[in-house]
């Protein structure tokens, strides 16, 4: 980590606490707070490590460059998600990545648990529009309303996509129950 | 375990590499400078060209007013006021100052002598003729 202090135009900027440096008015403390979290629905997106990278990439530096204002930190929660799908949805819609071959999810898995590792597996190997329905409803605890926002769907398509995913999941895990 | 706690578990097992967020704050960090130092070459720039620049347009511009003014007064003090009934002159041709030289009158008089001359002329060559019939 650097430790490198500068001063310019009146402005100190310690590299040393990520969480202080500003860039164009925004601090890095929401890459700190949000990592993770775009980190995950962007796995749950696209489906596999490497392209959850770029798209982590790519959304903070939207938030960056847009500078958006917030109501509250629910409203920045929601602008992140939806932001990472919308750019999850341009990567698999790209032609390059459609002639990509997927990467084999047991050498890149990073869950240390064999459990956790298999159920991840599961869930990203269900179709996109499953895998983004399950992952808002049963770990961003989203209800269906919300997660139709956040999707750009009507509710009736997500209940029914959390319906069906439910149950290919299920058959996944054998039989796992909620 | 249902389904929501097994979820939940799996995916909290998954971090962000602390590598790439490192590696995005720098990316961040360096493009703003970029940006930055652009901004502020453009700002200690401009009010040099501005004054080089327009010094000479000010200097060109007063060297003109003044040249002209100049001009304008030398001209005044050399005018010559323009009244064309004294300084026009009234251009006749030959015929009539010839006209107003000589009157009819005149010139009547002069046509009647060179008839009178020629009828004498033709009188003395007919006599002439009739002298050399009868000799």
């Amino acid at each position: 980590m650097l430790t490198m202090q500068e001063q310019s135009e009146g402005r100190t900027v310690d590299i040393g606490k990520p969480q202080n440096i500003k860039v164009s008015g925004v601090t890095f403390a929401a890459i700190d707070r949000y990592k993770d979290m775009v980190y995950r629905a962007a796995l749950a997106a696209v489906g596999n490590f490497a392209d959850a990278e770029d798209i982590m990439q790519e959304v903070f530096f939207k938030y960056f460059k847009t500078h958006p204002q917030f109501e509250s930190e629910t409203h920045e929660k929601a602008w992140f998600l939806r932001v990472t799908v919308n750019e999850s949805r341009n990567l698999l819609r790209s032609s390059w990545h459609r002639r990509r071959i997927d990467a084999d999810l047991s050498q890149i898995t990073q869950p240390e648990n064999r459990r956790n590792s298999a159920v991840l597996e599961a869930v990203l190997s269900l179709p996109e529009k499953y895998r983004i329905a399950i992952y808002l409803h049963y770990y961003e605890n989203y209800q269906i309303r919300e997660i139709a926002r956040i999707t750009s769907q009507s509710e009736s398509a997500v209940a029914q996509q959390l319906s069906r995913g439910r149950k290919k999941l299920q058959k996944k895990l054998g039989g796992s129950k909620e | 375990m249902n389904m929501r706690d097994e979820i939940k578990n799996a995916f909290d097992s998954v971090h962000a590499p602390d590598e790439l967020a490192e590696r995005l704050k720098q990316e961040l960090y360096q493009k703003d400078c970029h940006e930055e130092i652009e901004e502020i070459c453009i700002v200690e720039e401009a009010p040099r060209r501005r004054i080089g620049h327009y010094a000479a347009y000010i200097a060109a511009a007063l060297a003109l007013c003044i040249g002209c003014g100049f001009s304008i007064w030398s001209l005044r003090d050399n005018t010559t006021p323009l009244n064309p009934s004294t300084t026009v002159p009234v251009m006749t041709t030959a015929a009539e100052e010839t006209t107003e030289t000589t009157s009819d009158e005149e010139l009547h008089a002069a046509e009647a002598e060179v008839y009178q001359q020629m009828l004498a002329a033709h009188a003395m060559e007919q006599s002439r003729q009739t002298v050399t019939k009868t000799s």
